[in-house]
């Protein structure tokens, strides 16, 4: 992929890759993603949904010092408001992602083809939301001087 | 230096809420600033210098008070208007230099013209030129984390330079610099305000620093005074 052809964005997704937060998150996926289907129909899909939230958060704080820095410096050479929206919703949905192939894989082992998407986007928007909470506290900690 | 003005304070005003009182750091300050000078803004520590610089770069809002750069009156700007100004016509240098570590020098430099939607070939020609003007066009490719001091301060100093702004803001830019390389900074800032034909400001609190200026001012009680001599 041309990261250079993205833009400006091109920069979240540098920022995101060359931290350790997003190896960390495709680890810790893969794990759960393999605790899924050794634990399939012995443990409760509540335990599931528990544990990938927690973890995509903690992978993510991570890079809280990469995350700073980019706002730090996106505020200094006047990166626009929306600019930084947007940035926090690709990083969000990046972790939220990777985080949504244990449930992919378990709704694919029940055979339940028509929850799948259901779950997915589900997954996708709980991620979302609490990721960008997340984001947005990090750059209110970094601009809380402005306005 | 020429008498047009690039920078007005007018009767700014900026405090801290401690506790139930606020502290005022900046009592009414007033203050012009022209085009192509380089001016150095001398006082102790926790005088307000910063919260000065970062006022005119339009990163805090005063309590009261005036502030016009480039003809913009930052009071009527919303928050994208104070990000277009800091992205085309002020450049701040704070102390830490606020690079991104994990982002070579070329991408560090490039980050404003991306922000700005500048086209790639405009982009590598101002980028490799203000690299080739600072000295570190050999380093581009090399992450900002393996620089030394030194050279991630020129890096921040060729980001604040590649969108040729009319106001370039250095806060203590000589602070974790011994005299020899201090006196170096002070030169190419000099030369900066002549090649790039903008009005540099400069915070320190190293007096002897204003050596190199073409005007000095002193915060003292909040309020600016020119060093006259």
């Amino acid at each position: 992929m041309d990261i250079d052809g993205l833009g400006a964005y091109g920069i979240v997704f540098k920022v995101l890759v060359r931290g350790r937060g997003l190896y960390t998150a495709i680890v810790s996926s893969i794990l759960m993603t393999l605790l899924v289907i050794l634990t399939y129909e012995r443990v409760s899909t509540y335990l599931l949904y528990l544990m990938v939230l927690p973890t995509a958060l903690t992978s993510l704080v991570i890079d809280e010092d990469r995350i700073t820095q980019f706002f730090n410096s996106g505020l200094i050479v006047g990166a626009s408001p929306k600019f930084f929206n947007n940035a926090i919703i690709i990083a969000s949905l990046i972790y939220a992602l990777i985080y949504s192939a244990p449930y992919v894989v378990y709704y694919t082992l029940s055979h339940d083809a028509t929850l799948i998407l259901f779950v997915l986007m589900t997954v996708l928007l709980c991620d979302v939301a609490v990721l960008k909470t997340y984001l947005n506290a990090v750059k209110r900690g970094v601009i809380r001087l402005v306005m | 230096m020429s008498s047009e003005i690039v920078i007005l304070l007018r009767d700014v005003w900026k405090g801290y809420r401690v506790g139930s009182t606020v502290n005022y750091v900046l009592r009414g300050v007033n203050a012009e600033f022209y085009k192509k000078e380089i001016v150095g803004i001398h006082g102790p520590s926790g005088a307000g210098k910063t919260t000065l610089l970062r006022i005119i770069a339009g990163l805090e809002r005063p309590d009261r008070g005036e502030v016009v750069v480039d003809g913009y009156n930052l009071n009527m700007l919303d928050e994208l208007g104070l990000a277009m100004l800091r992205n085309t016509i002020v450049s701040y240098i704070p102390q830490d230099y606020g690079l991104i570590e994990e982002l070579t020098v070329w991408e560090n430099v490039e980050m404003p013209l991306l922000l700005a939607g500048i086209p790639k070939d405009v982009r590598e020609v101002k980028v490799s030129e203000v690299l080739e003007y600072i000295g570190l066009l050999s380093k581009s490719r090399i992450k900002v984390s393996k620089l030394s001091g030194g050279e991630r301060q020129r890096v921040a100093i060729a980001r604040a330079l590649v969108t040729t702004p009319s106001a370039l803001l250095a806060d203590e830019p000589t602070a974790n610099l011994d005299w020899e390389n201090a006196v170096k900074v002070a030169e190419l800032f000099r030369r900066i305000k002549d090649d790039f034909d903008t009005t540099v400001i400069i915070v320190t609190h190293d007096p002897r620093l204003l050596d190199f200026m073409d005007r000095s001012m002193n915060l003292v009680d909040g309020k600016l005074k020119e060093i006259s001599g």
